[in-house]
């Protein structure tokens, strides 16, 4: 008990590495409760992309940008989520799949759009084998630039998606001094 | 050598904590990271060479506008690369995420002829 390392997670915490500012992450989470009366639960649908955005998705959940910590989870089914976060131009092939994995969803239901292949067809635009983004198909509600989004990109699109965050206007941004 | 081995084990436990404190501090970026393309108007010649670079069709360039629609750039940079006047250049900002399709498009003046 005298001597010896302190117990696990009890340390007190290096200049630089406090814990995230609870008024930030307690108001997200009252956002996303008062909005849905629980967390946000997330099905990843890949609809034909590249697998670009998928891997930042997967990188979502390491220790390093760890989304559970505002409140977000990953789930396995179309069933147990409130958001759909697609990837990929929405090949032909999938399309009756992603309507499917759409209507399993119970309501209030989102979309967001995760790429620009998602957002507009990306480099596969006008191709024979899939659509111009996701848009034809599902009613997308936040659209993520970037090819792929950089994991900080996603959270943002996310938290855009439960009115967390101001999301990106153009105009503002045009105006922004270099 | 066992040693050396619980110090592996140990040095994860003792490295702290290594989660981003993104969204309530800025995002940190590689210094090779690409954000919003800019354009610096002053710069500008309206020469379109970005236009014809853009593998995805994101640039238009009209008469005293440029526009890129972010929705389309794969931030590839090509843009950068052929711009006689060097105006173009991938900036910081990766937070883009939007809930109006339009908003997506970026208009900046042209500074040049046309």
């Amino acid at each position: 008990m005298s001597a010896g390392p302190p117990e696990l997670g009890t340390e007190p915490p290096e200049p630089g590495t406090e814990p995230i500012e609870p008024a930030a992450v307690l108001e997200l989470r009252r956002t996303i409760r008062a909005r849905l009366g629980r967390s946000l639960h997330v099905r990843h649908l890949d609809a034909g992309s590249c697998n670009g955005c998928d891997w930042e998705i997967a990188a979502l959940l390491n220790p390093y940008h760890d989304l559970a910590r505002l409140g977000i989870d990953v789930v396995a089914s179309p069933r147990h989520a409130d958001l759909l976060l697609v990837t990929g131009t929405m090949t032909r092939n999938l399309e009756d799949a992603a309507l499917r994995t759409y209507e399993a969803m119970p309501e209030p239901r989102m979309v967001v759009a995760t790429g620009a292949c998602a957002i507009s067809g990306g480099v596969f635009r006008g191709s024979y084998a899939g659509r111009d983004g996701i848009g034809d198909v599902l009613p997308v509600d936040v659209w993520v630039p970037g090819c792929p989004p950089r994991p900080e990109a996603l959270i943002h699109g996310l938290l855009v998606a439960v009115g967390r965050l101001a999301p990106f206007d153009a105009s503002a941004a045009a105006e922004r001094t270099r | 050598m066992p040693m050396d081995v619980l110090d592996r084990i140990l040095r994860p436990l003792r490295r702290g904590r290594v989660t981003s404190r993104y969204p309530a501090a800025p995002p940190v970026l590689p210094p090779a990271a690409r954000g919003l393309p800019e354009l610096d108007p002053a710069r500008c010649d309206a020469t379109a060479a970005c236009v014809t670079a853009c593998p995805t069709g994101a640039i238009g360039v009209t008469p005293g506008e440029w526009a890129i629609d972010v929705g389309a750039c794969t931030f590839c940079a090509a843009c950068a690369r052929v711009c006689p006047t060097g105006a173009i250049r991938l900036g910081a900002r990766i937070e883009l995420a939007s809930d109006v399709r339009s908003d997506l498009v970026v208009r900046r003046p042209t500074g040049g002829p046309r």
